[in-house]
């Protein structure tokens, strides 16, 4: 009829579809994980993400018949769809035509981001967000540099100029050796506190995409065994404190 | 005449029976005092006989009352003797040679003669072998459990659920007296006189007990002594009078359900709630001694062991006193998550408008591991049951689930399941060109089979399949008739007969054209490796064009060995529980072929239903034991998928997907079907609103039924490895629970073998 794209004319490259999420927002959710990640955090669970170029070519409708099977669902316990990655805005035009899709088919939406992108890309995803899953993993720039391969000062203003919108839920992955003390902890809820965040969750490190490594010919690279939920029991106390909701796990 | 041996063990038995009271002198003599009367009574009516014979083994078969009994009744069975169901006894006058045998060899040499006269005369008595002698058909239709056959058959009247509002509101006395006025109007009704012979042997029962309560009330405990002589009054009053206490219907029901030989017990929230309700209300019983009374019938039903029943039933729409029947309902709840017993199989149906409160009672008994209440959806089951069996839904309204599942309609209907059909084998017996792989006989009945490379589409494929199938179904519908036939002809279910509609009205027993609704079920195995198998015949045969026909038949006949690539092909096409549609549309096809081919067939044949129900107990691992590779890409001996669920890590979508994929079965076309769901702890319990929504979601979408395991991932492997550390994990095997460490390494396998679904971990 036109030549204006139809969001199936977007092509989007998809990692895999999780169905039945439950710790990626509120509810049961249908998790996209999306191809691509600009850092390099090496406890990352899902370190086939990271390379932009693999995963599979999806349409926005092939996604959102998958995403649609579970609507039922959704609508009972609260859940939605939660765009997750590697980094959902490294296909910020992929991420805004899902997020209007699923937003015109009623469905609650969730983008977890890791904030390091183009500032505009995260305000053009805004509009069709309810809530941002926004990682903070540490408080130091130079810290988080040398072993994310990231820039916090990005990741800083990304996170404070969307922090408006008071959609935003912040996501600490609780790292021994890495940010498991407390003046990085504190550190990183003054931060969230000083941008008007009021919830956090922390997430336990693990070490069970382990063997993801070994079957993608990588090595695990970070050596420390995996901690509880009572390992954070602490720093959540800590939260509490400075006046967060804190939950552990999603 | 069909070959078969008359000692195969008849049903599945897992666990262990209490062994009897009785001296083992005392046990032949009981038998040969059974046998004479029976021979003595062959010229009599059946129901003359029937009540001779049951006058040798009551009160005479009953136990001593023990400890910790509030109500009085456990029974002893010997190899001989009467009974409803091949798990407790057996089927009307029966013999079970196996067990004859067996207790022959622990008798001295002296005494043995004396059994062989026995078996000797069984062989030509026993009416399970009667059945079998005229029903058989070699290759074809099996004896139950003789898993060489494609199907398998019986006679049993298995499932019954007495009128048991009617016993408790009449009384004994009552009953006599209905009894009584239709015998005035119809006076040579041996039914009838028979029916009045029963309730004499009703009497002397209790008054045995009676006077055990009151023997042993003289050398118990203060307190103990105090329980029997309650318990001795009890009995007294039931006797001839309706019930006034809960205690007082407790034990009425109980007592006569055990000389029924019946082994669900119905809906008793609703006809006990009334009793309970009154005694708490006026002060005769405290909620604590409540509680002890349940507790002790948990104890009396799971000692009767009967494996896949002892159903109570609670919620659900039609009760007549619903807010009595929750005050038992909530009781019972508690009771089942303490006991955490295999039986009874606590079913809880719900609808849209059950409590918040019961579901999470409900929930609370699964996650600490008692996989019960397995739990029934109403909002679908009971449109579904009056369109199956051709009844209103008021009537619907009463169905209730005996054994693994099936239906029955509470006093009024019989749903005996006496036909397995395993849909897998016959399909690998039709892609052999009628010849079953397992053992290279011919067991096609006849029809016709073209080979393998004259079918040009899949249509014509799946056709000639269907036509395998009809021969089989139309088998089927035949030995279910004929078993009730057989049955009716020998014997009279006397106890059963009297509190079914309309027994007593037309004075007939229940068999003989009493029985208001006579109905029968199937069991349906493999269905889902034949849907499978079927997609994958489509896709890499037709569709895809990879493979021909009969490759992919030479790569089944050799267990896929050499064929590895064949088979990946084959486990990577879509299967069903995936919530894709492909492979849920083959399984549903199916699905509505054989449940409606039944069902037809049943009508036809005068019925007022037979339906299939996929349903499942430990039979689809011993029958995948005996049954060839699958184009699905299982192996030769693989345990087949449990009832409608996907074969064990088949499902690879989640619990959404898969709940989706069970959804999409017509429930009007089956009398029950039953899906299992398996979770942590941590995700169970860490989750409850999850769950929660999951589960209404699920039913919301057309879900029938659900039952839970909620167990650690590794804990199943591990008890494997180390049996003596869990003397007490309770699985759910299918439609029924199990002690885990109790089933055999196959069995054990396959629950190993389904998803268990855990907490994902999030750290990206
Ligand atoms: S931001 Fe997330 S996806 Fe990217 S590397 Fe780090 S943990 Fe992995």
């Amino acid at each position: 009829m036109n030549n204006i794209p139809s969001p199936d004319s977007t092509s989007v490259r998809v990692s895999s579809i999780q169905r039945f999420s439950i710790h990626d927002g509120p509810g049961i959710r249908t998790t996209v994980f999306l191809q691509g990640c600009p850092l390099r955090c090496p406890w990352c669970a899902n370190p086939e993400t990271q390379d932009p170029l693999s995963g599979k070519m999806m349409s926005v409708s092939q996604i959102l018949s998958v995403v649609e099977r579970d609507a039922d669902y959704y609508r009972h316990s609260g859940g939605g769809v939660t765009f997750s990655g590697g980094e959902p805005l490294m296909q910020p035009d992929a991420l805004e035509a899902l997020l209007k899709a699923s937003k015109a088919s009623g469905f609650h939406t969730a983008v977890e981001t890791s904030g390091e992108t183009a500032g505009e890309n995260l305000l053009r995803a805004e509009p069709f967000t309810d809530i941002f899953l926004f990682d903070i993993k540490h408080c130091d720039a130079k810290i988080f540099r040398k072993v994310c391969s990231g820039s916090l000062d990005t990741i800083l203003r990304n996170l404070e100029a969307l922090s408006k919108s008071g959609k935003v839920i912040a996501r600490i992955p609780c790292i021994p050796a890495f940010n498991m003390d407390a003046d990085t902890v504190r550190g990183i809820f003054a931060l969230a506190l000083s941008l008007g965040i009021k919830e956090a969750h922390l997430l336990p490190y693990h070490t069970l995409a382990k063997d993801k490594y070994a079957r993608l010919g990588r090595t695990w690279g970070w050596e420390q065994s995996g901690i509880s939920k009572e390992d954070v029991e602490p720093f959540a106390c800590l939260g509490r404190e400075a006046g967060l909701r804190i939950r552990i796990g999603g | 005449m069909a070959r078969f041996n008359i000692e195969t063990a008849q049903n599945v038995e897992i666990s262990k029976k209490i062994p009897c009271e009785k001296s083992l002198p005392e046990q032949l003599e009981i038998m040969e005092r059974y046998t004479r009367v029976h021979r003595e009574h062959l010229g009599s009516s059946k129901e003359i006989r029937e009540a001779a014979c049951l006058e040798v083994l009551y009160p005479t078969l009953l136990r001593h009352i023990q400890d910790q009994d509030l109500t009085a009744g456990r029974l002893d069975f010997l190899p001989i003797g009467f009974g409803c169901v091949t798990s407790l006894g057996g089927v009307g006058h029966y013999c079970v040679f196996r067990k004859l045998k067996a207790f022959r060899e622990t008798l001295p040499e002296a005494m043995r003669p004396r059994v062989d006269a026995l078996y000797d005369y069984w062989k030509d008595h026993d009416l399970k072998t009667l059945y079998n002698q005229e029903t058989l058909q070699d290759g074809i239709l099996g004896m139950f459990i003789d898993t060489e056959y494609p199907m398998i058959a019986t006679a049993r009247l298995s499932g019954m659920m007495l009128d048991y509002p009617t016993l408790l509101s009449l009384g004994i006395g009552g009953l006599r007296k209905r009894i009584g006025e239709r015998l005035s109007e119809d006076p040579e009704n041996e039914f009838l006189t028979a029916g009045l012979s029963c309730l004499d042997i009703f009497v002397k029962c209790a008054e045995t007990l009676l006077q055990d309560a009151l023997a042993q009330a003289r050398g118990a405990s203060p307190e103990r002594a105090d329980e029997l002589k309650r318990m001795a009054a009890v009995l007294e009053n039931i006797k001839e009078k309706a019930p006034e206490t809960f205690p007082e219907a407790l034990q009425l029901l109980w007592l006569y359900a055990l000389l029924a030989g019946v082994i669900n017990y119905g809906r008793l929230d609703d006809f006990l709630g009334p009793y309970l309700a009154a005694d708490l209300r006026e002060g005769r019983l405290t909620e604590d001694e409540a509680y002890r009374y349940i507790r002790s019938l948990w104890t009396l039903i799971e000692n009767r062991r009967t494996t896949v029943n002892g159903r109570i039933i609670v919620g659900g729409r039609g009760r007549k006193h619903p807010e009595d029947a929750d005050i038992f309902l909530h009781l019972a709840m508690k009771v089942a998550k303490d006991c955490r017993y295999v039986e009874p199989q606590f079913t809880l149906r719900l609808d849209k408008d059950t409590s918040e409160q019961v579901w999470d009672e409900a929930l609370e008994a699964l996650g600490a591991g008692a996989t019960y209440p397995t739990i029934y959806n109403d909002d679908v089951e009971i449109p579904a049951v009056a369109y199956g069996m051709r009844i209103d839904e008021k009537t619907a309204e009463q169905y209730v689930p005996f054994g693994c599942t099936e239906f029955v309609i509470q006093g009024q209907s019989t749903g005996t399941p006496n036909i397995c059909i395993n849909l897998l084998k016959i399909l690998t017996i039709y892609m052999n060109g009628g010849i079953d792989p397992e053992d290279g006989i011919r067991k096609d009945g006849g029809v016709p089979i073209r080979p393998l490379g004259e079918y040009r589409t899949f249509e014509e494929f799946y056709d000639g399949y269907k036509r395998l199938l009809d021969f089989y179904l139309d088998l089927s519908a035949e030995a279910q008739y004929h078993s009730y036939e057989v049955m009716n002809r020998h014997v009279a279910f006397l106890f059963t007969s009297l509190l079914m509609d309309d027994c007593i009205a037309r004075g007939k027993a229940v068999l003989d054209g009493g029985v208001r609704y006579l109905g029968g079920t199937n069991e349906t195995y493999g269905n889902i490796n034949a849907s499978d198998s079927l997609q994958a015949i489509k896709t890499l045969v037709f569709d895809q064009k990879k493979y021909t026909l009969k490759q992919l038949e030479e790569a089944v006949l050799a267990n896929f060995e050499g064929y590895g690539q064949v088979r990946e092909d084959c486990l990577a096409c879509d299967k069903y529980g995936n919530d894709l549609d492909t492979a849920d549309s083959m399984a549903n096809d199916l699905y509505e072929f054989v449940a409606k081919g039944v069902r037809e067939r049943g009508i036809a044949i005068g019925m007022q239903y037979f339906l299939i129900v996929i349903s499942n107990n430990q039979l689809n691992t011993e029958w995948g034991l005996k049954t060839a590779a699958s184009p699905d890409g299982r192996l030769r001996g693989m345990y087949m998928n449990p009832a409608n669920n996907p074969q064990g890590g088949a499902d690879k979508n989640g619990p959404t997907a898969m709940l989706n994929s069970l959804a999409k079965f017509d429930a009007r076309y089956h009398a029950g079907s039953v899906q299992n769901i398996k979770f942590t702890p941590a995700m169970f319990n860490g989750h409850r609103d999850v769950i929660k929504s999951l589960f209404r979601t699920y039913f919301d979408r057309g879900g029938c039924h659900i039952m839970v395991t909620v167990v650690d991932s590794g804990v199943l492997e591990d008890a494997m490895a180390h049996p003596e550390k869990y003397p007490n994990l309770i699985v759910r095997v299918a439609g029924f629970s199990a002690v885990f460490v109790d089933l055999s390494p196959d069995i054990q396998k396959e629950l190993l073998s389904r998803v268990l679904y855990d907490e994902q971990h999030s750290l990206a």
